[in-house]
Order: structure tokens, then C-alpha cells, then sequence
């Protein structure tokens, strides 16, 4: 049975780094291509959260890592 | 064991989990609400902005995606955005502080309105029944129950609520998966200690 999916991530309640992308202009770019966009199903953090995985807070919705320094 | 009458139990269950996320802007989960406010007291995370590191790491991540055109002038955030952050980071936490806080306090208006029991440890006769030789043992019991409850929850990236309630009505398949998985191994469980206990 086909579900219509929301036009929005459904993760982004939980998602580590969607407070990161409220706090910058530069990082809209990923709430609008990703977060915001039907796109978010192609977003590695989502796919890996669907699959149980641990995200870690560094990875991108490309799949890239971000090395986040220590505090 | 005093509880609600089903119809209203599942009436204010169902009503937190459509309002929850109209307030909020996040679906209801217990042990979600409750990682993220002791992570607070874990790492102390603070607003992004004045990591100046991880800014300069996420502007080259962002160029090499999407190209310097899709750069704001300036990557230095204002100090009206990072006070904007600071506060929605403040209302972030006071919500999942009184989302927590609610949950003790229903428990407590339920125990209220039963003029306050006193505590017990028996979940009812059938556990009576089937635990009665394990005297203060229980304890123990329950501790362990608990830590396996919680490394369920953290392996399924998720809990009852957050499963079980929010995420199988949004038809989230991993939710359907978790809630299939907990839902059938639970009743396989009390299956198997009605056997063995009997």
C-alpha cells in the first residue's frame, strides 16, 4: 500500500544537526535541499536512522563527515 | 495497582501524541526527550556558532556540495542569530524538561485520585502469583529488566512511545519493524515465563 510521505523530514524533531543548520545562514542550503524537500529521503542521516543505525552528530545529509573537535 | 480506565488512558495517550507534535514540532518520545536533556549535563553542547572549527569544516563541506554561490556573504553569525539560537536552544530544553516532568505528574494525579496507595512492589495477582518466592529479589529483578529495556530502546533508536505510538501512526517503516520486533518478542517472552513459571 502506497503512504504519501510528508514534504518535510520527519526526523528533523530528533536530528542533531537540523538545530546546527537553524543557527547558520550558510547551512539553509542543506534545510532547503534535504531537511525541507521531499529530498530528505535520500539524506544519509535519515536512511540511516530508518535502518537503526547510530548518527553520528559530524555526518552530513551527503554522507560526508564533519570532524567535530573534541570539547 | 491503581490505574486509569482504558478509554480515558488511551484518550489522553492519543491526544498528547496529536497535539504533542503541533506544539513542538517533534513527535513523542520518552527516552528521545530524556537522551537529549542528560546530554545537556553529558557534554554541555553548545550552540554551534561559536565552534569556530566545525564552522570552517561545515563551509568547505557546503562549497564542495553546492558551490560558492550557495555561501551567505559572510559566515560569521550575528549576534542576533546566535542569541535567537541561545533562546531556541533554552525553549528546546525547558520543553523536554516539562515533557518529562508531565509524565511524573500524571502518575501522581493518578495516585491522587486513589487517595495514594501505599507503594508496593506487585504489579498485580498474576505477578503475585508467578514472582511470590522471589521476596526482595525483585528488586534486582526490576533493575535488570530495566537495563535490558534500555539497551532495546537505544538499539532500536527509539522506545514504545516513540515507536509504538508516533512513529507506526506516521507509517515510519522503521518503527512498524521496531514495534513488530518488541511487540512480538515481548509476547514470546511472557510466553515462555508462563511455562517456566507455572
Amino acid at each position: 500500500m502506497a503512504e504519501a510521505s510528508p514534504s518535510k523530514c520527519p526526523h528533523s524533531g530528533t536530528c542533531r544537526l537540523y538545530p546546527r543548520m537553524k543557527l547558520q545562514a550558510l547551512l539553509n542550503v542543506w534545510k532547503s535541499m534535504y531537511c525541507d524537500a521531499d529530498a530528505y529521503q535520500t539524506c544519509e542521516r535519515f536512511k540511516r536512522s530508518e535502518r537503526g543505525e547510530r548518527v553520528a552528530d559530524d555526518l552530513l545529509p551527503n554522507g560526508v563527515s564533519v570532524a567535530e573537535p573534541r570539547k | 495497582v491503581t490505574a486509569l480506565p482504558w478509554w480515558l488512558a488511551g484518550t489522553l495517550v492519543g491526544t498528547v501524541a496529536v497535539t504533542y507534535p503541533l506544539v513542538t514540532g517533534r513527535l513523542v518520545g520518552v527516552s528521545g526527550n530524556y537522551e537529549q536533556l542528560l546530554d545537556l549535563f553529558r557534554r554541555r553542547r553548545a550552540p554551534a556558532p561559536d565552534d569556530e572549527q566545525m564552522l570552517r569544516a561545515m563551509v568547505a563541506a557546503t562549497e564542495a556540495q553546492f558551490g560558492q554561490q550557495a555561501l551567505p556573504p559572510t559566515v560569521s553569525p550575528s549576534a542576533a542569530s546566535v542569541k535567537e539560537a541561545a533562546e531556541d536552544s533554552a525553549d528546546d530544553t525547558i520543553g523536554r524538561a516539562l515533557f518529562l516532568l508531565g509524565i511524573v505528574a500524571g502518575g501522581l494525579l493518578v495516585q491522587l485520585r486513589a487517595g495514594f496507595p501505599a507503594a508496593a512492589w506487585s504489579l498485580g495477582n498474576e505477578f503475585d502469583v508467578r514472582f511470590h518466592g522471589l521476596g526482595l529479589a525483585v528488586g534486582p529483578l526490576f533493575a535488570g529488566c530495566g537495563v535490558l529495556i534500555g539497551v532495546g530502546t537505544r538499539l532500536a533508536g527509539g522506545c514504545t512511545s516513540g515507536h509504538g505510538i508516533s512513529g507506526v501512526a506516521c507509517g515510519q517503516r522503521g518503527s512498524l519493524l521496531s514495534a513488530a520486533i518488541f511487540w512480538g518478542v515481548g509476547l514470546l517472552t511472557a510466553q515462555l515465563a508462563y511455562l517456566v513459571l507455572t
